[in-house]
């Protein structure tokens, strides 16, 4: 019996999953350096997948009196997605199966 | 031979409910392959979906063929031929893309030495001994696969491939023993049932 090797490279969908549950564990709301060091990503992809985010509307900004963004918070479809992400986890465990 | 006859019909209902469920997993992974992209989701989609056709074409030439006895009317051996020519395919295709996407996806391996002990033994090239060598391969992943998770979804997966394994070992059979007829469409079902039960687990909030 051999254990394989984590793959190499996070897909996109396990980056956004981790900046999301990043964000779910902060209650709901979390700072860009929270989400950032979090996730484990350095600051151009982080910028690259926190745009993403945004754009998929999973995520809103919260943004301070003088335009700064202050936080980033979860949407509706962003826990929705959470929740499909979860069972269809637990289905590929079931088989014995990862990506 | 009486119990037999009694069968007759029966077999068709367990075959057709063992397509829905294959379709329903294979729709599922597919609702997976939609959220996430992840290739692994397309292959168990396809598998199943390709299981659930087999299925239900075979269900359908069975259902032609009684139609035919109970009218008296003669037996078309084309579409007979042609409808045991797709299953055979389908099922073919289903568990070697599943066995394909546990060789590449599995997060645990059984020893590498296991396959190609399986895939090279002298086997007579029929349908259903190819079946068996490729079920053989899956049971085994799935329940090494149990022997480290030890979760209740991944024993119902297992048992589930143990017994659609058993029922193409008793299908094999069937030439010799008319019983096994029988016996290999129940534990068909019932493999086809542990993984609607596990569908339903995963499914739960």
């Amino acid at each position: 019996m051999v254990l394989r090797k984590p793959a190499a490279y996070r897909s996109k969908i396990k980056i956004y999953v981790d900046m999301l549950e990043v964000i779910r564990r902060e209650g709901g709301e979390a700072k860009p350096t929270k989400i950032l060091y979090g996730a484990n990503l350095s600051y151009d992809r982080f910028q690259k997948y926190i745009s993403q985010l945004k754009e998929k509307e999973f995520i809103v900004e919260v943004k301070k009196n003088d335009g700064k963004i202050l936080s980033y918070k979860l949407t509706d479809k962003a826990y929705n997605f959470l929740e499909e992400f979860k069972k269809v986890k637990r289905f590929i465990d079931a088989f014995g199966l990862t990506f | 031979m009486m119990s037999l006859r009694l069968f007759l019909g029966f077999d068709v209902f367990m075959v057709f409910v063992s397509s829905i469920i294959a379709l329903t997993i294979g729709y599922y992974a597919g609702k997976g392959y939609k959220l996430t992209s992840e290739k692994l989701l397309l292959y168990l989609s396809l598998s199943f979906s390709l299981l659930g056709v087999s299925l239900l074409v075979d269900g359908l030439v069975s259902i032609y063929f009684y139609l035919s006895m109970f009218k008296g009317a003669q037996v078309s051996r084309i579409v007979f031929m042609a409808g045991n020519v797709i299953t055979s395919i389908a099922e073919v295709a289903a568990f070697t893309l599943l066995a394909y996407t546990y060789v590449r996806y599995s997060f645990i391996a059984a020893s590498s030495s296991f396959l190609p002990i399986l895939m090279f033994k002298n086997y007579n090239p029929l349908v259903e001994i190819v079946l068996i060598i490729l079920l053989c391969y899956i049971t085994i992943q799935t329940s090494i696969s149990y022997g480290w998770r030890k979760e209740l979804n991944s024993l119902l997966v297992f048992t589930g491939f143990l017994f659609i394994l058993l029922a193409h070992i008793f299908f094999l059979l069937t030439s010799i023993y008319m019983f096994c007829y029988i016996l290999a469409h129940t534990l068909q079902l019932l493999g086809f049932i542990f993984l609607l039960v596990m569908l339903l687990r995963v499914n739960r909030r």
